[in-house]
Protein backbone atom coordinates (compact mmCIF):
# COMPACT_ATOMS: atom_id res chain seq x y z
CA UNK A 1 0.00 0.00 0.00
CA UNK A 2 0.89 3.71 -0.82
CA UNK A 3 2.61 5.02 2.70
CA UNK A 4 2.48 9.12 3.32
CA UNK A 5 4.99 9.02 6.05
CA UNK A 6 6.08 12.48 8.26
CA UNK A 7 10.23 12.29 8.54
CA UNK A 8 11.11 14.75 11.33
CA UNK A 9 15.12 16.05 10.72
CA UNK A 10 17.08 17.91 13.13
CA UNK A 11 19.37 19.50 10.60
CA UNK A 12 17.24 22.14 8.67
CA UNK A 13 19.73 21.59 5.61
CA UNK A 14 18.12 18.38 4.78
CA UNK A 15 21.36 16.53 4.88
CA UNK A 16 20.86 12.93 6.69
CA UNK A 17 22.86 9.76 5.92
CA UNK A 18 19.61 7.42 6.51
CA UNK A 19 18.07 9.34 4.17
CA UNK A 20 20.57 8.55 1.73
CA UNK A 21 20.79 4.82 2.64
CA UNK A 22 16.70 4.56 2.39
CA UNK A 23 17.27 6.31 -1.68
CA UNK A 24 20.20 3.51 -1.75
CA UNK A 25 17.90 0.62 -0.32
CA UNK A 26 15.10 1.77 -2.82
CA UNK A 27 17.26 2.52 -6.02
CA UNK A 28 18.62 -1.16 -5.86
CA UNK A 29 14.78 -2.47 -5.48
CA UNK A 30 13.81 -0.89 -8.44
CA UNK A 31 12.21 1.97 -7.16
CA UNK A 32 13.01 5.23 -8.90
CA UNK A 33 13.12 8.44 -6.49
CA UNK A 34 12.31 12.09 -6.54
CA UNK A 35 14.79 13.73 -4.16
CA UNK A 36 13.59 17.43 -3.14
CA UNK A 37 15.41 18.08 -0.03
CA UNK A 38 18.45 19.64 -0.30
CA UNK A 39 19.42 22.99 -2.43
CA UNK A 40 22.14 22.18 -4.84
CA UNK A 41 21.23 19.05 -6.85
CA UNK A 42 25.15 19.16 -8.06
CA UNK A 43 26.51 19.07 -4.54
CA UNK A 44 23.81 16.93 -3.56
CA UNK A 45 24.72 14.21 -6.20
CA UNK A 46 28.24 14.97 -4.56
CA UNK A 47 27.28 14.18 -1.35
CA UNK A 48 25.34 11.10 -2.15
CA UNK A 49 28.23 9.56 -3.62
CA UNK A 50 30.56 9.96 -0.70
CA UNK A 51 27.45 8.66 1.11
CA UNK A 52 25.45 5.31 0.77
CA UNK A 53 24.35 6.50 -2.78
CA UNK A 54 27.08 4.55 -4.28
CA UNK A 55 25.27 4.38 -7.84
CA UNK A 56 23.68 7.47 -7.69
CA UNK A 57 25.22 8.80 -11.02
CA UNK A 58 24.61 5.96 -12.52
CA UNK A 59 21.11 6.36 -11.14
CA UNK A 60 20.63 9.57 -12.57
CA UNK A 61 21.49 8.78 -16.06
CA UNK A 62 18.89 5.95 -16.13
CA UNK A 63 16.04 8.04 -14.87
CA UNK A 64 16.21 6.02 -11.46
CA UNK A 65 17.23 9.09 -9.43
CA UNK A 66 16.31 12.84 -9.91
CA UNK A 67 17.56 15.71 -8.17
CA UNK A 68 15.57 18.42 -7.34
CA UNK A 69 16.61 21.93 -6.44
CA UNK A 70 14.78 22.41 -2.84
CA UNK A 71 14.28 26.30 -3.37
CA UNK A 72 13.40 26.40 -7.10
CA UNK A 73 10.83 23.31 -6.72
CA UNK A 74 9.01 25.23 -3.82
CA UNK A 75 10.10 28.41 -4.79
CA UNK A 76 8.57 30.32 -7.84
CA UNK A 77 11.29 32.74 -9.81
CA UNK A 78 9.99 35.84 -8.22
CA UNK A 79 10.83 34.08 -4.98
CA UNK A 80 7.47 33.97 -3.65
CA UNK A 81 5.86 30.42 -2.42
CA UNK A 82 4.47 28.00 -5.25
CA UNK A 83 0.93 27.30 -4.59
CA UNK A 84 1.18 23.65 -6.37
CA UNK A 85 4.89 22.56 -6.99
CA UNK A 86 3.93 18.92 -7.22
CA UNK A 87 2.09 19.63 -10.36
CA UNK A 88 5.61 20.49 -11.47
CA UNK A 89 6.99 16.93 -11.57
CA UNK A 90 3.36 15.35 -12.27
CA UNK A 91 4.64 14.79 -16.36
CA UNK A 92 8.17 13.30 -14.50
CA UNK A 93 5.95 10.89 -11.80
CA UNK A 94 4.02 9.44 -14.86
CA UNK A 95 6.87 8.50 -17.23
CA UNK A 96 8.80 7.12 -13.80
CA UNK A 97 5.76 4.89 -13.10
CA UNK A 98 5.77 3.49 -16.07
CA UNK A 99 9.22 2.42 -16.36
CA UNK A 100 10.15 1.46 -12.44
CA UNK A 101 8.32 -0.68 -9.93
CA UNK A 102 7.60 2.21 -8.31
CA UNK A 103 8.15 5.85 -6.92
CA UNK A 104 9.53 7.33 -4.03
CA UNK A 105 9.17 10.88 -3.56
CA UNK A 106 11.39 12.73 -0.87
CA UNK A 107 10.05 16.44 -0.17
CA UNK A 108 10.94 18.76 2.53
CA UNK A 109 8.43 21.53 2.24
CA UNK A 110 10.51 25.06 2.75
CA UNK A 111 8.98 27.55 4.87
CA UNK A 112 9.68 30.84 5.85
CA UNK A 113 10.62 31.85 8.93
CA UNK A 114 7.92 33.20 9.84
CA UNK A 115 5.20 31.63 7.79
CA UNK A 116 1.49 33.01 7.57
CA UNK A 117 -1.17 30.94 7.34
CA UNK A 118 -1.17 30.84 3.56
CA UNK A 119 1.70 29.32 3.40
CA UNK A 120 0.66 26.19 5.16
CA UNK A 121 -2.75 26.20 3.30
CA UNK A 122 -0.16 25.89 0.34
CA UNK A 123 1.61 23.09 2.19
CA UNK A 124 -1.76 21.35 2.46
CA UNK A 125 -2.98 21.31 -0.94
CA UNK A 126 0.47 19.73 -2.16
CA UNK A 127 -0.13 17.19 1.08
CA UNK A 128 -3.52 16.15 -0.44
CA UNK A 129 -2.35 16.46 -4.43
CA UNK A 130 0.48 14.17 -3.36
CA UNK A 131 -2.12 11.59 -2.05
CA UNK A 132 -3.71 12.36 -4.99
CA UNK A 133 -1.42 11.66 -7.46
CA UNK A 134 0.40 8.60 -5.96
CA UNK A 135 -0.43 4.73 -6.46
CA UNK A 136 -0.59 2.22 -4.45
CA UNK A 137 3.22 0.74 -4.98
CA UNK A 138 4.50 4.27 -3.89
CA UNK A 139 5.69 5.74 -1.07
CA UNK A 140 6.03 9.90 0.16
CA UNK A 141 8.53 10.99 2.47
CA UNK A 142 7.90 14.60 3.53
CA UNK A 143 10.81 15.97 5.70
CA UNK A 144 10.17 18.78 8.79
CA UNK A 145 12.84 19.74 10.64
CA UNK A 146 12.83 20.37 14.02
CA UNK A 147 12.57 24.21 14.11
CA UNK A 148 10.05 24.75 11.33
CA UNK A 149 7.78 22.17 13.49
CA UNK A 150 8.29 24.52 16.64
CA UNK A 151 6.92 27.22 14.67
CA UNK A 152 4.02 25.15 13.34
CA UNK A 153 0.44 26.25 14.51
CA UNK A 154 -1.82 24.34 15.90
CA UNK A 155 -4.20 23.58 12.73
CA UNK A 156 -1.10 22.60 10.60
CA UNK A 157 0.28 20.23 13.12
CA UNK A 158 -3.11 18.48 12.93
CA UNK A 159 -2.84 18.39 9.56
CA UNK A 160 0.25 16.88 9.69
CA UNK A 161 -0.44 14.06 11.97
CA UNK A 162 -3.91 13.56 10.10
CA UNK A 163 -2.39 13.70 6.83
CA UNK A 164 0.75 11.00 7.09
CA UNK A 165 0.23 7.46 7.85
CA UNK A 166 3.33 7.03 9.65
CA UNK A 167 5.97 8.88 11.68
CA UNK A 168 9.70 7.91 10.58
CA UNK A 169 13.20 7.81 12.36
CA UNK A 170 16.41 6.92 12.88
CA UNK A 171 16.83 3.29 10.52
CA UNK A 172 13.96 4.50 7.67
CA UNK A 173 12.94 0.91 7.69
CA UNK A 174 11.12 1.63 10.99
CA UNK A 175 7.45 3.25 10.82
CA UNK A 176 5.45 4.27 13.31
CA UNK A 177 1.52 4.75 12.46
CA UNK A 178 0.43 8.59 13.62
CA UNK A 179 -2.74 8.39 11.87
CA UNK A 180 -5.73 8.77 14.44
CA UNK A 181 -3.62 10.36 16.86
CA UNK A 182 -4.30 13.89 16.55
CA UNK A 183 -7.56 13.78 18.53
CA UNK A 184 -6.45 11.67 21.44
CA UNK A 185 -3.55 14.65 21.50
CA UNK A 186 -6.03 17.37 21.75
CA UNK A 187 -7.72 15.79 24.52
CA UNK A 188 -4.15 15.10 26.25
CA UNK A 189 -3.65 18.95 26.31
CA UNK A 190 -6.80 20.25 26.93
CA UNK A 191 -7.38 17.74 30.01
CA UNK A 192 -3.38 19.31 31.15
CA UNK A 193 -4.23 23.32 30.33
CA UNK A 194 -7.77 23.11 32.26
CA UNK A 195 -7.62 19.92 34.16
CA UNK A 196 -8.90 16.41 34.44
CA UNK A 197 -12.56 16.30 32.75
CA UNK A 198 -12.47 19.64 30.85
CA UNK A 199 -11.63 17.99 27.62
CA UNK A 200 -14.70 16.10 27.69
CA UNK A 201 -16.49 19.51 28.46
CA UNK A 202 -14.85 21.65 25.72
CA UNK A 203 -15.44 18.66 23.07
CA UNK A 204 -19.00 18.10 23.86
CA UNK A 205 -19.53 21.52 23.68
CA UNK A 206 -17.96 21.93 20.27
CA UNK A 207 -20.63 19.19 19.29
CA UNK A 208 -23.83 20.11 20.97
CA UNK A 209 -23.27 23.90 19.90
CA UNK A 210 -20.62 23.82 16.38
CA UNK A 211 -21.20 20.27 15.22
CA UNK A 212 -18.34 19.72 15.23
CA UNK A 213 -17.47 15.84 16.24
CA UNK A 214 -14.48 14.12 16.08
CA UNK A 215 -14.08 13.66 12.13
CA UNK A 216 -14.76 17.70 11.74
CA UNK A 217 -11.94 18.17 13.94
CA UNK A 218 -9.65 16.42 12.49
CA UNK A 219 -10.59 17.00 8.65
CA UNK A 220 -11.03 20.96 9.40
CA UNK A 221 -7.91 21.86 11.78
CA UNK A 222 -7.89 25.30 10.89
CA UNK A 223 -12.16 25.85 11.85
CA UNK A 224 -11.42 23.83 14.81
CA UNK A 225 -8.27 25.97 16.18
CA UNK A 226 -10.42 29.53 15.17
CA UNK A 227 -13.42 27.86 16.94
CA UNK A 228 -11.18 27.10 20.00
CA UNK A 229 -9.78 30.49 19.85
CA UNK A 230 -13.36 31.98 20.19
CA UNK A 231 -14.49 30.00 22.85
CA UNK A 232 -11.51 30.58 25.45
CA UNK A 233 -11.20 34.47 24.24
CA UNK A 234 -9.75 35.17 27.46
CA UNK A 235 -6.67 32.62 27.53
CA UNK A 236 -7.08 30.89 23.38
CA UNK A 237 -3.07 31.85 22.67
CA UNK A 238 -1.86 29.42 25.69
CA UNK A 239 -4.47 27.38 25.67
CA UNK A 240 -3.80 26.45 21.62
CA UNK A 241 -0.05 26.38 22.58
CA UNK A 242 -0.52 23.68 25.50
CA UNK A 243 -2.16 21.66 22.71
CA UNK A 244 0.34 22.24 19.89
CA UNK A 245 3.34 21.36 22.88
CA UNK A 246 1.26 18.37 23.70
CA UNK A 247 1.51 16.82 19.57
CA UNK A 248 5.30 18.45 19.19
CA UNK A 249 6.46 16.61 22.40
CA UNK A 250 4.64 13.40 20.72
CA UNK A 251 6.41 13.64 18.03
CA UNK A 252 9.54 14.22 19.35
CA UNK A 253 9.38 11.90 21.77
CA UNK A 254 8.52 9.37 19.36
CA UNK A 255 11.48 9.94 17.64
CA UNK A 256 13.96 9.86 20.51
CA UNK A 257 12.20 6.32 21.27
CA UNK A 258 12.70 5.10 17.54
CA UNK A 259 16.13 6.18 17.53
CA UNK A 260 17.13 4.17 20.38
CA UNK A 261 15.74 1.42 18.90
CA UNK A 262 11.60 1.53 20.09
CA UNK A 263 8.62 -0.06 19.20
CA UNK A 264 8.23 1.25 15.79
CA UNK A 265 6.60 -1.22 13.20
CA UNK A 266 8.76 -3.23 10.86
CA UNK A 267 7.58 -2.34 7.36
CA UNK B 1 -13.31 33.02 46.41
CA UNK B 2 -9.09 32.42 46.53
CA UNK B 3 -7.77 31.65 42.97
CA UNK B 4 -7.44 28.13 44.15
CA UNK B 5 -11.05 27.54 42.53
CA UNK B 6 -9.25 28.51 39.39
CA UNK B 7 -6.61 26.14 36.96
CA UNK B 8 -3.34 27.49 37.20
CA UNK B 9 -3.28 29.48 33.79
CA UNK B 10 -6.64 28.66 32.17
CA UNK B 11 -9.37 30.31 31.22
CA UNK B 12 -11.30 28.48 34.70
CA UNK B 13 -13.48 30.76 36.93
CA UNK B 14 -11.24 33.95 37.79
CA UNK B 15 -13.40 34.18 34.18
CA UNK B 16 -16.55 35.49 36.35
CA UNK B 17 -13.97 38.93 37.40
CA UNK B 18 -14.29 39.56 33.83
CA UNK B 19 -17.98 38.74 32.31
CA UNK B 20 -19.09 41.58 30.40
CA UNK B 21 -22.28 43.92 30.50
CA UNK B 22 -24.49 42.11 28.03
CA UNK B 23 -23.56 38.51 29.01
CA UNK B 24 -26.28 36.15 29.46
CA UNK B 25 -24.38 33.39 31.52
CA UNK B 26 -25.52 29.78 32.96
CA UNK B 27 -23.38 28.28 35.78
CA UNK B 28 -23.27 24.66 36.53
CA UNK B 29 -21.90 23.58 40.09
CA UNK B 30 -21.96 19.88 41.64
CA UNK B 31 -21.69 21.65 45.07
CA UNK B 32 -23.88 24.25 45.97
CA UNK B 33 -21.26 25.68 48.39
CA UNK B 34 -19.14 26.58 45.50
CA UNK B 35 -22.17 27.08 43.19
CA UNK B 36 -22.94 30.05 45.97
CA UNK B 37 -19.44 31.54 46.54
CA UNK B 38 -19.49 32.22 42.27
CA UNK B 39 -23.03 34.02 42.26
CA UNK B 40 -21.58 36.05 45.48
CA UNK B 41 -18.68 36.96 43.45
CA UNK B 42 -20.35 38.19 40.41
CA UNK B 43 -22.14 40.08 42.91
CA UNK B 44 -19.75 41.44 44.47
CA UNK B 45 -17.94 42.52 41.43
CA UNK B 46 -20.83 44.56 40.52
CA UNK B 47 -22.03 46.42 43.35
CA UNK B 48 -18.10 47.97 43.91
CA UNK B 49 -18.81 48.72 40.06
CA UNK B 50 -21.93 51.05 41.40
CA UNK B 51 -24.35 48.38 39.14
CA UNK B 52 -27.58 47.32 40.73
CA UNK B 53 -27.63 43.33 41.36
CA UNK B 54 -30.54 41.62 42.09
CA UNK B 55 -30.55 38.00 43.55
CA UNK B 56 -33.61 35.63 43.96
CA UNK B 57 -35.06 32.84 45.72
CA UNK B 58 -38.30 30.77 45.79
CA UNK B 59 -37.83 30.91 49.57
CA UNK B 60 -39.59 33.74 51.26
CA UNK B 61 -37.84 32.77 54.36
CA UNK B 62 -34.60 32.55 52.62
CA UNK B 63 -33.83 36.43 52.18
CA UNK B 64 -32.38 36.59 55.47
CA UNK B 65 -30.26 33.76 55.28
CA UNK B 66 -28.92 34.83 51.81
CA UNK B 67 -28.05 37.91 52.75
CA UNK B 68 -26.15 36.87 56.11
CA UNK B 69 -24.15 34.55 53.90
CA UNK B 70 -23.47 37.32 51.64
CA UNK B 71 -22.11 39.56 54.55
CA UNK B 72 -19.59 36.39 55.31
CA UNK B 73 -18.69 36.73 51.89
CA UNK B 74 -17.35 39.83 52.47
CA UNK B 75 -20.42 41.87 50.99
CA UNK B 76 -21.40 45.25 52.85
CA UNK B 77 -24.97 43.88 52.32
CA UNK B 78 -26.75 46.66 54.81
CA UNK B 79 -24.52 49.31 52.85
CA UNK B 80 -25.49 47.99 49.35
CA UNK B 81 -29.25 47.60 50.30
CA UNK B 82 -29.18 50.92 51.76
CA UNK B 83 -27.66 52.22 48.73
CA UNK B 84 -30.49 50.73 46.50
CA UNK B 85 -28.36 48.98 44.49
CA UNK B 86 -28.30 45.29 46.25
CA UNK B 87 -31.38 43.47 45.68
CA UNK B 88 -32.04 40.20 47.53
CA UNK B 89 -36.06 39.20 46.33
CA UNK B 90 -38.53 36.56 46.77
CA UNK B 91 -40.04 35.45 43.47
CA UNK B 92 -43.23 32.95 42.19
CA UNK B 93 -42.61 30.07 39.93
CA UNK B 94 -43.79 31.90 36.25
CA UNK B 95 -45.31 28.95 36.03
CA UNK B 96 -47.97 29.41 38.72
CA UNK B 97 -48.86 32.58 37.00
CA UNK B 98 -52.60 32.96 36.35
CA UNK B 99 -51.72 34.76 32.34
CA UNK B 100 -49.36 31.51 31.19
CA UNK B 101 -45.76 30.76 31.96
CA UNK B 102 -44.89 33.63 28.81
CA UNK B 103 -46.96 36.07 30.70
CA UNK B 104 -45.41 34.82 34.05
CA UNK B 105 -41.79 35.41 32.18
CA UNK B 106 -42.18 38.69 31.04
CA UNK B 107 -44.23 39.78 34.21
CA UNK B 108 -41.17 38.24 35.99
CA UNK B 109 -38.71 40.31 33.69
CA UNK B 110 -40.55 43.48 34.19
CA UNK B 111 -40.37 43.16 38.33
CA UNK B 112 -36.57 42.45 37.87
CA UNK B 113 -35.80 45.35 35.56
CA UNK B 114 -37.82 47.90 37.02
CA UNK B 115 -35.80 48.09 39.94
CA UNK B 116 -33.22 49.99 38.55
CA UNK B 117 -32.84 52.20 35.11
CA UNK B 118 -29.20 52.00 34.82
CA UNK B 119 -26.98 48.89 34.64
CA UNK B 120 -28.33 45.98 36.11
CA UNK B 121 -26.62 42.16 37.16
CA UNK B 122 -28.92 39.19 38.07
CA UNK B 123 -28.38 36.07 39.36
CA UNK B 124 -31.62 34.25 39.45
CA UNK B 125 -33.36 30.97 37.85
CA UNK B 126 -37.37 31.78 37.32
CA UNK B 127 -38.21 27.67 37.88
CA UNK B 128 -38.08 27.17 41.17
CA UNK B 129 -36.64 23.72 40.80
CA UNK B 130 -34.86 21.72 37.54
CA UNK B 131 -35.79 18.32 38.37
CA UNK B 132 -38.40 16.27 36.27
CA UNK B 133 -39.48 16.40 32.44
CA UNK B 134 -41.82 18.85 32.87
CA UNK B 135 -39.74 21.69 34.83
CA UNK B 136 -36.66 20.52 32.17
CA UNK B 137 -38.98 21.55 29.25
CA UNK B 138 -40.38 24.75 31.04
CA UNK B 139 -37.17 25.78 32.24
CA UNK B 140 -35.61 25.59 28.60
CA UNK B 141 -38.87 27.57 26.97
CA UNK B 142 -37.69 30.15 30.18
CA UNK B 143 -33.87 30.14 28.88
CA UNK B 144 -34.76 30.93 24.96
CA UNK B 145 -37.44 33.22 25.76
CA UNK B 146 -34.90 34.88 28.06
CA UNK B 147 -32.17 34.49 25.46
CA UNK B 148 -34.52 35.80 22.32
CA UNK B 149 -34.79 39.08 23.55
CA UNK B 150 -31.92 39.72 25.94
CA UNK B 151 -31.48 43.09 24.53
CA UNK B 152 -33.73 44.26 27.20
CA UNK B 153 -31.35 43.36 29.98
CA UNK B 154 -29.45 46.33 30.30
CA UNK B 155 -26.52 44.51 31.93
CA UNK B 156 -25.91 40.80 33.17
CA UNK B 157 -28.09 37.78 33.69
CA UNK B 158 -26.56 34.76 35.49
CA UNK B 159 -28.76 31.54 35.73
CA UNK B 160 -27.67 29.25 38.77
CA UNK B 161 -27.96 24.91 38.19
CA UNK B 162 -27.35 23.01 40.58
CA UNK B 163 -26.38 19.80 38.75
CA UNK B 164 -25.24 16.16 40.23
CA UNK B 165 -23.17 15.45 38.02
CA UNK B 166 -21.90 17.59 35.04
CA UNK B 167 -19.90 15.19 32.68
CA UNK B 168 -23.41 13.20 32.55
CA UNK B 169 -25.71 16.57 32.35
CA UNK B 170 -23.95 17.88 29.63
CA UNK B 171 -25.07 15.01 27.39
CA UNK B 172 -28.32 15.43 27.18
CA UNK B 173 -30.77 17.87 25.51
CA UNK B 174 -31.41 19.94 28.41
CA UNK B 175 -27.67 20.81 28.64
CA UNK B 176 -27.49 21.40 24.94
CA UNK B 177 -30.67 23.85 24.56
CA UNK B 178 -28.72 26.09 27.59
CA UNK B 179 -25.26 25.55 26.00
CA UNK B 180 -27.23 27.30 22.31
CA UNK B 181 -28.96 29.97 24.49
CA UNK B 182 -26.16 31.44 26.72
CA UNK B 183 -23.18 33.65 26.01
CA UNK B 184 -20.93 32.24 28.13
CA UNK B 185 -21.45 28.66 30.43
CA UNK B 186 -19.28 28.29 33.87
CA UNK B 187 -19.11 24.56 34.67
CA UNK B 188 -18.07 24.02 38.93
CA UNK B 189 -16.97 20.70 39.12
CA UNK B 190 -16.98 19.05 43.03
CA UNK B 191 -13.51 19.49 43.50
CA UNK B 192 -13.93 23.26 43.35
CA UNK B 193 -12.00 23.24 40.05
CA UNK B 194 -14.29 25.28 36.92
CA UNK B 195 -14.13 25.77 33.23
CA UNK B 196 -15.59 28.38 31.67
CA UNK B 197 -16.62 28.64 27.76
CA UNK B 198 -17.47 31.52 26.07
CA UNK B 199 -20.58 30.92 23.17
CA UNK B 200 -21.22 32.18 20.27
CA UNK B 201 -23.36 35.49 20.01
Amino acid sequence: LCKHSLLLLEDKTGVDSQIYQKISFSLSEGFAVIYIVEADPVQTLERMIQGDVKKAKESIESGALTLVDRNSFYLSAEGRFNQKPIESITDLYKSLSAKFKGVLPIGMPLLPSHPDMSDYQNLMVNENLADITLQESDEIICCYDNESISNMPLSYLLYLLHAHQYLIQGELTRYEPINGQAFNLIKRGLDKFFGEESAHMVLRTLKLVYHMDEKFIISNPEIFEDTLGKMFKRSSKEMLSAISDEIKAELKGRRRKMSAGGTGLEQ
Amino acid sequence: LNNNYGHRNSQGLDFIDTIENGTHSAIFYEEPEYGHMMEYRYLKIGLLKGETCIYTTHEKDDVRSIENEMSDFGIDVDRFKKDHLLHVLHITDPRQDPEGLLQGIKNLEEELLSKSMSSVRIVSRFIRQVQNDEEKVANMFVERTVHAAFEKYNGSFMCPYPVDDIKSAIEGEWMQNHLRNHHAAIFVFKNGKGLALDLPK
